[in-house]
């Protein structure tokens, strides 16, 4: 044996790539990515059991049947402790009777006004607006609170109401 | 003789930290794979509140279509329809529109209800309504409703 003194041999380093963690670590990123992104998208959405109906139809079809879905304003119902609450876009709003809640009739004329001013929207002669209202009610929700979320929207002059409902076998 | 636990050139003899990635991976794909769900698109029934909204007063002035009435309630923890003074299903309120509706766009559904009704079986009637092409359907509020 012979060593050569204060030389080193360099050494050949082989440059391998592991494929299996990189599809690993690929395949978890984009998993993570589609979970977060859908999450993100249904964030709005409170969970809630619609009722049937098997007139309804899919956004798609309401607008090959020119149903307006432009500037649509979403309202659903939440129970929070025992009662019905509104909820636009994440705020929740006291349901009053005759439909008059300040807080929630302030915010809908806010929506109308601005897309009125925009040119977005138009009222006819007997003051109804053309801007659809796609109420999420839940199927067991009691009339005497729905009822309330109604004539709120009627009280504002939006007429256009797309009640929400799950998918059912059309016959 | 060598004992040839894996190919070394071709497995991962070498590096075992492989094998527990692979197993990591698949045991997070079958978790995904589970909880899983197809999002199926939420659909909608297009309505339109009588002009005037829901008061009957403030609005008779200003349409002149007929009106039906229908009256919701709860019989038993069934759905009871009342319309043309009968009382009937669900089924029957159908047949009784389809029978007594001729053209649906000269109609116009009032829809009255006990409380403590649940929305789905009035938006049954909305969607009987829609079966017959009567596009405007609204409701009569409850008195005193608190």
């Amino acid at each position: 044996m012979s060593k050569k003194k204060g030389m080193k041999k360099p050494e050949e380093t082989k440059v391998e790539v592991d494929m299996i963690p990189l599809i690993d670590i690929i395949v978890l990123v984009l998993m993570f990515l589609i979970i977060v992104g859908d999450t993100a998208a249904a964030a709005n959405a409170i969970q809630m059991k619609l009722p049937r109906a098997d007139q309804a139809f899919s956004d798609k079809e309401l607008k090959e049947k020119n149903v307006r879905l432009e500037g649509r304003i979403v309202i659903q119902m939440a129970n929070k402790e025992g009662k019905y609450m509104a909820v636009i876009n994440n705020k929740s709003y006291e349901l009053v009777a005759g439909g008059s809640h300040k807080g929630l009739l302030d915010y809908l004329d806010e929506q109308v006004q601005w897309q009125l001013g925009k040119g977005l929207a138009k009222k006819d002669s007997v003051g109804a607006l053309d801007i659809p209202v796609k109420l999420r009610l839940p199927e067991e929700a009691p009339m005497r609170d729905v009822e309330r979320v109604v004539m709120t929207c009627a009280r504002v002059g939006l007429v256009n109401v797309q009640y929400a409902a799950e998918m059912h076998f059309k016959k | 003789m060598s004992d040839h636990g894996g190919d070394d050139d071709h497995g991962h003899g070498d590096k075992p930290w492989v094998f527990f990635a692979v197993d990591c991976f698949f045991l997070i794909t079958q978790f995904f794979v589970i909880t899983f769900k197809v999002k199926s698109d939420e659909l909608a029934l297009p309505q339109r509140l009588p002009p005037g909204g829901t008061s009957p007063g403030k609005s008779s002035a200003l349409d002149t279509k007929k009106k039906l009435s229908v009256h919701v309630s709860r019989v038993n923890g069934v759905a009871n329809y009342e319309f043309m003074s009968k009382s009937v299903n669900l089924q029957g309120l159908n047949d009784m529109l389809a029978g007594s509706v001729g053209g649906g766009q000269e109609y116009q559904v009032r829809v009255s209800y006990a409380a403590d009704v649940p929305f789905g079986d009035v938006l049954a009637v909305f969607n009987s309504c829609a079966k017959v092409k009567i596009a405007e359907c609204g409701l009569i509020p409850l008195r005193g409703n608190n």
